[in-house]
């Protein structure tokens, strides 16, 4: 009978081992392939809509163009015009890396770097924060454990590493094995207390899985985001004169 | 000398359909102060008042104009203009006649080219971009205190306004700036005309 016990007990382990042969670190240098790594795409131009909705359920609808550049090894780049509503159009939003963010006021012709400590800020109003609109990768900043496995995805834990200037002290992570991008994040504040919740939808354009529509809820606030890509373009050879300073001042057409 | 004549208006006519075909931004906002007077002052220095009438104190309307002449050549013009109407009204007075004007008073009324330049990118070189006329000039983008954005004088006309981008406002003025750009680094050099009141003295 002992010995029964110890074959199932055995062979419970070794199948637990082969399951999880993969560990948390490699399913995050697989998304971040995905995101900033070889797999993703050069670059990208895209027409944005951003929905944001209130706790009071009030909607307010804004359109933007982005354009990125994956610069493998290092930070990726991002440029976002607004392109509507009239009283924010021409406004700019530049990331050359999480210590250079600017942002452009038509209003003032003024950039204004944002600072660290406003990072965790709400960027125009909605719930996405200026560093979540900020370079991609996460391995940087945080160390990373798998914490469950199935047929369609795997969970990952992440935990702020001890200097790393990032908002969330915790992200629980589903990433989606089809895609190899996350399906959902978790994001805990500083008190370790739910503070944000993302849904992403990724789609396949050529041979890129790219998030198209993400789903940005502030838990604390009880108001959500809408963030969703279309007109997406990849891989046209973007100059590097988009992520300029220069090319923000300029009036999006 | 005809030919001349003939000249100036076609040469007008196509700069005007140029401005035509591409595309203009137009926008603006009114803003109305108004306020409610709860003692009354019926021997004011300006104005009379009874107590519970509200005052029309101030109307400011901008008025803007954006648009690109060509691919690398584009405007921007923003008109701003003011009124101090200082009319009151109560039930029994219509409002509009404040505003409108009143043959016994006289209406204090402003209007100003607050900004108005054209920008010339890759002028003579592809980094170097040339802006003339009424603009305002930033250097540096460090936030809130950035001591080397000193070039243009702060605009205070709106300074209490509980509206922290306010206070990083500055008045354009008459200049012309060249600016060369290499990667992320960028040269700027402005020259503008003196300010002073004439007769002009420099020292």
């Amino acid at each position: 009978m002992r010995k029964i016990t110890f074959l199932v007990t055995m062979s419970i382990f070794v199948l637990n081992v082969s399951i999880w042969a993969i560990t948390g670190s490699e399913v995050l240098k697989r998304v971040e392939e995905r995101m900033i790594g070889e797999k993703a795409p050069k670059d990208m131009e895209a027409i944005m809509r951003m929905i944001i909705v209130s706790p009071k359920g009030s909607k307010k609808v804004r359109e933007l163009k982005a354009w990125t550049k994956n610069n493998i090894n290092e930070d990726d780049w991002r440029v976002m015009k607004f392109l509507s509503p009239p009283d924010i159009k021409n406004v700019g939003f530049l990331v050359l890396s999480d210590e250079q963010m600017y942002l452009y006021l038509p209003e003032f012709r003024r950039i204004r770097r944002i600072a660290s400590h406003n990072k965790k800020e709400s960027f125009m109003g909605s719930d996405f924060s200026y560093d979540d609109m900020g370079t991609s990768g996460f391995s940087r900043y945080y160390e990373v454990k798998l914490i469950k496995e199935d047929d369609k995805e795997w969970v990952l834990e992440l935990s702020r590493k001890p200097k790393a200037d990032k908002p969330y002290k915790r992200i629980k992570m589903w990433v989606s094995k089809e895609s190899e991008l996350p399906a959902k994040m978790e994001m805990y504040d500083n008190s370790d207390e739910l503070w944000k919740v993302s849904e992403e939808e990724n789609k396949k354009i050529g041979e890129y899985w790219i998030p198209f529509k993400i789903n940005m809820k502030d838990v604390k606030k009880n108001s959500f985001t809408t963030l969703e890509m279309k007109d997406i373009k990849v891989d046209q050879g973007l100059g590097k004169e988009i992520f300029t300073n220069r090319f923000l001042r300029r009036r999006v057409k | 000398m005809k030919k001349v004549f003939i000249l100036i208006p076609a040469l007008f006519i196509i700069n005007l359909s140029f401005v035509y075909s591409a595309s203009i931004d137009f926008s603006g906002r009114l803003k109305l102060f108004s306020s409610i007077f709860i003692s009354k002052n019926l021997y004011g220095q300006y104005f009379s008042h009874d107590r519970g009438e509200f005052g029309f104190k101030r109307l400011e309307t901008r008025l803007k104009m954006a648009g690109e002449i060509s691919d690398n050549i584009s405007y921007f013009i923003r008109f701003d203009a003011f009124s101090r109407p200082d009319a009151s009204f109560n039930s029994t007075a219509f409002p509009e006649a404040g505003i409108l004007g009143s043959p016994t008073q006289v209406e204090p009324f402003e209007l100003s080219l607050y900004e108005g330049y054209v920008r010339i990118n890759h002028f003579l070189s592809r980094n170097v971009d040339l802006t003339v006329g009424k603009q305002p000039i930033q250097w540096g983008t460090a936030d809130k205190v950035n001591v080397v954005d000193n070039l243009n004088p702060i605009d205070f006309a709106n300074f209490f306004t509980f509206d922290p981008d306010y206070f990083a406002e500055r008045r354009p003025q008459i200049a012309l700036n060249l600016e060369y750009y290499n990667k992320q680094v960028s040269i700027s050099m402005a020259s503008l005309p003196p300010v002073c009141t004439p007769p002009c003295r420099f020292y």
